[in-house]
């Protein structure tokens, strides 16, 4: 049981508040939906979730240690990160690309073991990536660079998965075909956290929602009881009209206010 | 092509000759039985002398310095994942120069004639240190210091040129500056090494952290990499290696440059698998380099570091046409 705690966070740039007092307590086994209008936080948030960013005030806890204490390494075998739009800078092969996903494995000289050519092996075979193991990373289309990143993000099994916007700019297929396999990895038992646009996706299949607005967390809860038309309307100025959230058929429909 | 087995038997068979050739070369020609001959069997005459006094130490220093530009330069470029970055751009290479040139400005080097790369060894360092400390916090913010740096430096140096004490003083400056390997003994080429093999352990040590970078510093933060520290690394190494051997000849560009873009892809991108084949590479050009300008017939000294530009130029020009064919 993993349990990820952000304790009265408070990010600052430039005087404002990005991140305004936050508290939460994200456990394992469910799949949290960030969501929250441009601007409201949501990567300022992730980036202190994972320790990248050090919160003016305020802590995050990683079953009850502060993460600020931990050892870089250690942590980055237990949780994974994916920022917005990751890509990758040389043509390296997809399978060097995932075995990156290994470097806090890795002993400081010496080539990657047999095990851990498994691993990787392992989780190409699971993100259907095979076809593409030789093939340079910069050339891959939207939806397969997404996937390679996840199986880069996974490959050295942590128990905690971030990403923001995992679903960016990708077509209808693929962006079921991702939110699906996030949901699945809450299911297999890791506690995962994406900040989403697609507020149908987020309904169908988040267990969790945590919604932001102009730096504060606004509303935290089991998906099928927080996320509400009265919300949606509050975070995105919409009318918005919801059917079935929590569920494999909600319904998110929404007109302009 | 050639094929991903095939290069490190390239690589070979390219060094030896060009260490042949090396040692070969030079203004007498050594016959290459007597090259063997004085291998095999050290006799003191003047084949050996020049030899053992001349062409080795020659050949050696060519030799560490190509493989640091080389390094450097895949280091640097792995660390900005930028194609542009060189072993010039941190204002090491400027502070070695300055501070050289300061040495000859002062006469220094005539009273000690070790006082050139010494004095290029303290500049290098100090120039690596200004940049630390006005660069720290990003890459991006180390790339400016390091401009600013080299501004700085290079506007120095402009000044000793300015109030060089005599026509002769400003020759022997601007001379230096071009960059050579001619008549450097055993003297300079065992003081400079120190400092290089000490850059280069730095250097190496920055490998896994390239490769983590490949995915975007933000994502290399992620996995456990202390960027702060791969930085620290990539300028201590750089100012070290290449401080030192820049102090030693001159200033020697393009070989940083264009060493990791020759076998980059050959060792499919990797970043960490570039660094050792780009060091190669860096010594073979810059041997071939040194032969180069031994072997063109001119009235003076043709200058290693005017060469390799000469050669690097057209060499750029070639890398931004197939950048801009890559992007769209």
């Amino acid at each position: 049981m993993t349990r990820l705690t952000a304790e009265r966070v408070t990010v600052r740039r430039g005087g404002r508040a990005i991140v305004d007092d936050v508290s939460l307590t994200l456990e394992s086994g469910s799949f949290v939906g960030l969501l929250g209008p441009n601007g409201a936080g949501k990567s300022t948030l992730m980036a202190a979730l994972v320790g990248l960013l050090r919160p003016e005030e305020g802590s995050v806890l990683l079953d009850g240690a502060p993460i600020a204490g931990m050892d870089r390494r250690a942590l980055a075998r237990t949780r994974a990160y994916l920022p917005q739009n990751p890509r990758a800078e040389w043509p390296i092969s997809v399978e060097r690309l995932v075995a990156l996903g290994l470097t806090p494995q890795l002993p400081v000289f010496g080539p990657l073991s047999g095990t851990m050519q498994a691993q990787v092996h392992a989780a190409i075979a699971q993100f259907d990536l095979a076809q593409h193991r030789d093939q340079p990373a910069t050339t891959l289309s939207g939806g397969e660079l997404a996937r390679a990143m996840l199986a880069r993000a996974l490959v050295g099994e942590p128990d905690l998965l971030l990403a923001d916007e995992p679903l960016a700019g990708l077509d209808p297929r693929h962006a079921l075909d991702g939110v699906r396999r996030l949901r699945g990895l809450a299911d297999d038992g890791r506690l995962v956290m994406a900040s989403i646009h697609e507020l149908t996706l987020a309904a169908r299949y988040t267990t969790h929602v945590a919604v932001m607005l102009e730096g504060e967390l606004i509303a935290f809860g089991p998906t099928a009881t927080t996320l509400t038309s009265a919300l949606l309307a509050e975070v995105f100025e919409v009318n918005a009209c919801i059917t079935g959230a929590g569920t494999p058929a909600a319904m998110v429909d929404f007109v302009a206010a | 092509m050639v094929s991903r087995i095939g290069w490190p038997l390239a690589a070979a068979v390219l060094l030896t000759a060009g260490i042949l050739l090396s040692l070969g070369t030079g203004r007498v020609w050594l016959d290459p039985r007597a090259l063997i001959d004085g291998i095999v069997q050290p006799k003191p005459n003047l084949a050996w002398l020049i030899l053992a006094e001349l062409r080795v130490p020659r050949t050696i220093l060519g030799l560490l310095v190509g493989a640091t530009m080389g390094l450097s330069g895949a280091v640097l470029q792995g660390l900005l994942r930028n194609p542009l970055a060189e072993p010039g751009l941190l204002g090491v290479s400027a502070g070695a120069a300055l501070g050289a040139v300061i040495a000859i400005y002062f006469g220094l080097s005539a009273a000690f004639f070790l006082a050139t790369p010494l004095l290029g060894i303290a500049g290098a360092l100090l120039a690596a240190a200004l940049t630390m400390q006005l660069g720290r916090g990003g890459t991006l913010t180390m790339i400016l210091a390091g401009a600013a740096v080299s501004g700085l430096m290079g506007a120095g140096l402009n000044l000793a040129l300015n109030f060089a004490p005599n026509p002769y003083a400003a020759y022997e400056m601007t001379t230096w500056l071009l960059g050579s390997l001619a008549d450097r003994d055993w003297d300079q080429t065992l003081l400079a090494l120190p400092f290089i093999l000490a850059g280069w352990v730095c250097l190496i040590l920055t490998r896994r952290d390239l490769d983590a970078l490949t995915l975007g510093e933000a994502q290399a933060e992620s996995l456990g990499i202390d960027l702060a520290r791969t930085r620290l690394l990539a300028l201590a190494g750089t100012a070290l290696a290449v401080g030192a051997a820049t102090a030693v000849t001159g200033a020697v560009s393009f070989i940083g440059l264009m060493a990791p873009h020759l076998v980059r892809p050959f060792v499919g991108h990797q970043p960490s698998r570039v660094l050792l084949p780009s060091a190669l590479f860096g010594a073979i050009l810059l041997v071939f380099a040194d032969v180069a300008t031994k072997l063109v017939p001119t009235a003076q000294e043709l200058k290693l570091g005017v060469l390799t530009s000469l050669v690097g130029a057209p060499f750029f020009f070639w890398l931004v046409g197939r950048l801009r064919r890559m992007s769209p």
